[in-house]
């Protein structure tokens, strides 16, 4: 499976488990340091090899139930998984020790990981210190986007 | 013999209304130049753009003031104030437009043309303007005069240097009732921050002056120095040091140095590789129907004309609704930069761009 279509599927899988679409994820700007990031620690193998498991039940009517069983469930795929959502959230690498290499280690991957983590529009609120939004503005509620 | 061009206050009026499209004409390019750059990369790039927009908003809330002060009433809303990109300036410039696009060298060389400094060439009159739709819509809309010339100002200084004559003839035939605005009406500078200069109320004909100095002097630099009279460098060498990729020095620019005087400053990083590749006025119909990305344009479109409705109604008599406008201004940088992020489907290689205006 070639790089560029293991980060269609990789952008198709994030917007699967994170609950945002592949507009707002890309929207962030960081799907392809999410991408390489994981590729750097778990290796480009596991990576296809799970995303290879992804692609056979996207289409499925329940994907949810699918997801938790197939993945989530799973004792190898369980794990990495959970670390894409936490990448994506808060921008933050997790140790995984399943994966004995210099690069896997607590972190986030880079200061825009921290500013554009999902986690803050979830919440309707800006990254604390940064992406300032306008003196004053701390005295409206905050504003969750519809879903 | 009256060699000033603004002869009667509807001129005048008609003269701020233009200003008005015209500071609001180069804040677009400007953001979506600044959202076009990768986060991380090109950090003095983004610095001097954002620096730049900001100011330019400084000088539309000026210019609102200078329209209120004279009994004028401020419309960002008539359905030719934002243009369509590609563009002429509003102040009857021909030689060339303005685009939304990213930050490249050819839209740099633009940027630079925008604030030229006046090389106080004669005027000439405006038959390049002719074929302009919203010249004739406002002339209409204000009566103008139809012996008033169309505007063809070769610089933005020079569009602003008939402006202040105009002030100067009116307040000597009028006396202080030129200046029969509501003083309840100006944006005060409680309403600014984060950019050089001040929000400075207009209520007479020195502070008329002041406001337009303050104008001149951010974009093209005071009486052709580098720096302006408070230090601060004006827009056109702000870009120029991109342009060269190093730093003015204050004291390496000695009086009597004109824009032919290179920075000799340290180096400042450009990297016109780490931008979003976005399309150059990308309009609605780039974008598929139905998609995503179309839905988000939509709605950046809507926002953006919501808040021009806003800071609208800021300009008429409610100032402190600009208070209310700033979250705003930020969430519709999230949008935008939502939308350079993503590539347009079936255009393998280019970025989405905002679009600050929906067809007809």
């Amino acid at each position: 499976m070639s790089g560029h279509s293991d980060f269609k599927l990789f952008l198709e899988f994030s917007a699967a488990i994170t609950g945002y679409s592949q507009f707002q994820l890309q929207g962030t700007g960081q799907a392809e340091l999410y991408f390489s990031t994981l590729i750097e620690v778990v290796g480009a193998g596991v990576v296809s090899e799970m995303l290879g498991v992804y692609r056979d039940i996207a289409s499925h009517e329940y994907l949810d139930e699918m997801l938790k069983q197939h993945i989530f469930a799973d004792a190898r795929w369980g794990p990495i998984a959970r670390n894409v959502i936490k990448l994506w959230y808060v921008g933050t690498w997790y140790q995984l020790d399943k994966f004995p290499n210099a690069v896997d280690f607590k972190r986030i991957v880079s200061p825009i990981a921290y500013t554009e983590g999902l986690l803050w529009r979830t919440i309707g609120a800006n990254p604390s210190g940064a992406k300032a939004p306008g003196y004053g503005s701390w005295a409206n509620p905050p504003t969750i986007p519809p879903t | 013999m009256n060699l000033s061009r603004i002869c009667t206050l509807v001129d005048l009026k008609y003269y701020l209304a233009c200003a008005l499209q015209l500071e609001h004409a180069t804040i677009p390019p400007y953001l979506t130049a600044m959202y076009s750059l990768i986060p991380g990369t090109n950090t003095e790039v983004a610095r001097i753009l954002r620096v730049v927009a900001v100011e330019e908003m400084l000088h539309l809330a000026l210019v609102a003031n200078l329209l209120n002060a004279v009994g004028g009433e401020p419309n960002l809303l008539s359905k030719d104030f934002i243009p369509d990109y590609p563009a002429y300036l509003p102040d009857g410039e021909s030689e060339f437009q303005v685009s939304i696009e990213a930050f490249s060298p050819r839209a740099l060389d633009t940027f630079l043309r925008i604030e030229q400094p006046s090389r106080k060439h004669s005027l000439v009159e405006g038959e390049a303007a002719k074929d302009r739709p919203y010249y004739t819509n406002l002339r209409a809309l204000l009566k103008v005069d139809p012996n008033v010339p169309r505007l063809a100002f070769d610089t933005i200084g020079d569009f602003y240097e008939a402006i202040r004559e105009g002030f100067k003839y009116l307040y000597l035939t009028m006396g202080p009732a030129l200046f029969k605005g509501d003083p309840a009406r100006q944006l005060t500078p409680e309403y600014y921050y984060s950019g050089g200069g001040k929000l400075l109320p207009v209520v007479d004909l020195r502070s008329a002056f002041d406001a337009i100095q303050l104008i001149s002097d951010q974009g093209e630099g005071y009486e052709g120095h580098i720096f302006g009279h408070e230090g601060e460098l004006a827009h056109y060498y702000r870009f120029k040091q991109i342009q060269y990729g190093k730093y003015y020095m204050k004291e390496h620019c000695q009086q009597g140095h004109n824009d032919d005087h290179p920075p000799t400053g340290p180096e400042l990083d450009v990297d016109f590789n780490s931008v979003y590749p976005i399309k150059p006025n990308a309009k609605l119909r780039d974008y598929p129907e139905g998609s995503e990305l179309r839905a988000a344009a939509v709605d950046f479109a809507m926002s953006y004309n919501e808040f021009l409705g806003l800071i609208n109604k800021a300009f008429n008599g409610q100032p402190a609704l600009l208070m209310e406008s700033v979250p705003q201004m930020f969430r519709l940088k999230e949008k935008a930069q939502a939308l350079v992020r993503n590539k347009i489907p079936g255009m393998e290689n280019l970025h989405a761009a905002p679009i600050f205006k929906l067809p007809k």
